[in-house]
């Protein structure tokens, strides 16, 4: 009898500590989704606002008075958006496609094939990982705007984010994971190396490497400093360099800058939408941050 | 079809010999077993006729082709691995037609040959599902036609059977001997189960540190065993092996050692007069020793008592000590014996096998 009663208070206990450690979780996750989701807001807000509102109010004030979808026509009009447009999709998708194919091909290279120096040309991959992006800016600008004499031209903009050691490391440790077996069946059925690689290795790491597409996508396309180097010509800007625009020496356009920003992430917020699921999926098996 | 020959072929990882100087001789149409124990060298033998590893030394001819040289795809081989290494993201319908694919064959020649494929193994309905919808019986069948789809002159088996449950293995094993039978193709298959050895295989090599050790019939193997390793790995229990001397007295050829003294019978004479006075290994098989009472001569019967009993149903196997060495033996089903009694078992002579002491090898 007093064991049953000691039992009962034991499980109120528990109960009470595991609701109540749920309602502390669920209560430190929604403090944190407002966190980060108060920015987007701030951002659409002001984005429909006039010209002449303040800014920063409290409370029910962060709504605009009037809606002002024209801000969007207006930020539009103020730069030569289309061509930035086009230039940040094509530079993000063709960075994107040619990077997945040196880290599919490199990572395939590093796992499943045997060449001499592979290990020193390995530890030399692995090295430039451990180098700041900062560091390589100036070597990068002779190498490209002096020798090259690539200013200006798409091949700055994208052959040099077309391979990264970060790419080919993720796809080496993801295809080290599959049985060598599978690579023996495709040999004894007639498979080579890049049939092998892409019509049965690729379809294994799916996840993995859309992940790796999707991100390097996101990452293209917020490129800034890059463009701000080696463009001078309007035309061959991106559409991140075009936000620039609103802000000058007279003041900066809250309202347009906002509606810009706004058009300039819709791609990328779309695309997460399409591939949020296997994006999750992709981050949660290899372990990425 | 095809013979394969192999001829002094040996694999070298490093220093380490996996593969000594083997030479083996695969009839057309013959289903040639490979067993041995882990680390024996007949998975590393595979795979060099299958061309996924290069061969340090020797040559291995297909069908009269030497193909040392040849890629895989090349060599008309097509070999079913342990683990099926099925393609996860394809159907099965489309495992079993990929290399058909790659070798261009038309549409309407694959969905012929995909169709009678899964027609023979019974899994036509499943040729829609992934490897992952199917059981493992089914995974392995749809490896089979991956195999057989490709009419190829060789099956290579790399222990095909030993992820299934051991019913389905029992019966999978049936089925493989079923479906050689009918397409009449080279096989050379590879295990260390030596059930399977003995059930399937025409002939059987028994592999031990990289050498082969025996190539016979299951039934040879059995009955004459070429030296103590396969007299010991053929066969369960394994073969009883006492120490003694052969010495001849009054004319008479004996065996001596401790607590027996067996005349040995005049048929077999001849066969170990040269090795009279020499130190030998006797080798019994468990079901080669029966229950005596000790009313009869007691240096005919060895005297153990049990340690451990099992009763299968169709027999008693009974282990005990001997001496330094372990005896066991296969006893009726009906015999009443207990854990700790003390038996005498008596062997029958003719079947008794004699080895040198030293080298291990058959004498006579």
């Amino acid at each position: 009898m007093n064991s049953t009663v000691t039992f009962e208070r034991k499980l109120g206990w528990w109960r009470l500590r595991f609701g109540a450690g749920r309602a502390i979780t669920y209560l430190v996750l929604s403090v944190v989704a407002l966190l980060i989701l108060l920015p987007f807001f701030w951002m659409v807000t002001t984005a429909l606002r006039a010209p002449d509102e303040e800014l920063i109010r409290f409370g029910p004030l962060l709504i605009p008075r009037h809606v002002h979808f024209e801000n969007f026509v207006q930020a539009w009009e103020t730069a030569p958006f289309g061509r930035y447009f086009f230039n940040s999709f094509f530079i993000a998708i063709v960075t994107t496609l040619a990077f997945l194919a040196t880290s599919a091909m490199g990572g395939y290279a590093f796992a499943r094939l045997r060449f001499p120096g592979q290990h020193i040309l390995w530890l030399a991959t692995l090295g430039t990982l451990m180098i700041p992006a900062e560091v390589l800016l100036i070597p990068n600008f002779i190498t490209l705007a002096k020798w090259l004499h690539w200013s200006d031209t798409y091949y700055a903009l994208i052959i040099p984010w077309t391979v990264s050691a970060f790419g080919i490391f993720l796809m080496r440790q993801v295809f080290l994971q599959q049985p060598k077996e599978l690579w023996e069946a495709a040999r004894l059925d007639g498979c080579g190396h890049l049939r092998f690689l892409w019509q049965i290795l690729l379809p294994q790491v799916r996840p993995t490497f859309l992940t790796l597409g999707v991100l390097k996508f996101f990452w293209t396309w917020d490129m800034f400093l890059w463009v701000v180097l080696f463009t001078n010509a309007d035309d061959m800007r991106t559409v991140t360099f075009g936000l620039y625009r609103f802000t000058s020496e007279v003041g900066t356009s809250y309202e347009l800058w906002m509606a810009a920003s706004l058009m300039s992430i819709a791609p990328i917020v779309l695309l997460f939408l399409l591939v949020r699921r296997q994006l999750i999926e992709g981050i949660s098996r290899v372990g990425l941050r | 079809m095809a013979q394969v020959l192999v001829r002094n072929v040996s694999k070298h990882f490093g220093s380490l010999g996996a593969v000594n100087n083997v030479t083996l001789e695969i009839q057309d149409g013959e289903f040639f077993v490979l067993v041995g124990p882990s680390g024996s060298g007949k998975t590393t033998l595979l795979r060099m006729i299958a061309g996924l590893e290069e061969i340090t030394e020797g040559e291995i001819l297909i069908g009269e082709r030497l193909v040392n040289d040849l890629p895989p795809a090349e060599r008309d081989v097509a070999m079913v691995f342990q683990n099926y290494a099925l393609y996860p993201h394809m159907s099965a319908y489309e495992n079993i037609a990929y290399s058909l694919k790659l070798r261009r064959l038309s549409k309407k020649e694959i969905e012929r040959r995909v169709q009678s494929t899964a027609q023979l193994l019974g899994i036509k309905d499943k040729l829609k599902k992934r490897p992952k919808e199917l059981s493992g019986g089914e995974r392995q069948r749809v490896a089979l036609g991956r195999a057989i789809v490709r009419e190829p002159q060789v099956f290579l088996y790399d222990e095909p059977l030993s992820n299934l449950d051991a019913r389905l293995r029992v019966h999978m094993r049936a089925e493989l001997q079923a479906l050689q039978r009918r397409l009449k193709t080279t096989t050379v298959y590879v295990t260390h189960d030596q059930v399977e050895a003995m059930t399937l295989g025409h002939r059987v090599a028994v592999m031990h540190e990289g050498q082969v050790q025996q190539v016979d019939t299951p039934q040879n193997l059995y009955a004459k065993p070429a030296n103590t390793f396969v007299a010991t790995f053929i066969g369960s229990p394994p073969m009883n092996l006492l120490p003694g001397k052969l010495q001849e007295q009054e004319g008479r050829l004996y065996v001596v050692g401790e607590g027996f003294d067996w005349e040995i019978d005049s048929a077999r004479v001849s066969q170990l007069h040269a090795h009279i006075g020499r130190s030998v290994l006797v080798g019994l098989r468990p079901e080669d020793l029966l229950l005596s009472d000790k009313a009869s001569n007691h240096r005919s019967s060895l005297n153990i008592q049990i340690r451990v009993l099992e009763r299968l149903g169709d027999m008693v196997i009974v282990y005990g000590d001997h001496g330094e060495c372990e005896l066991t033996a296969k006893l009726s089903p009906h015999t009443s014996v207990e854990v700790d009694q003390s038996v005498w078992l008596e062997p029958r002579i003719e079947r008794l096998h004699f080895f040198d002491a030293i080298n291990g090898q058959a004498l006579g």
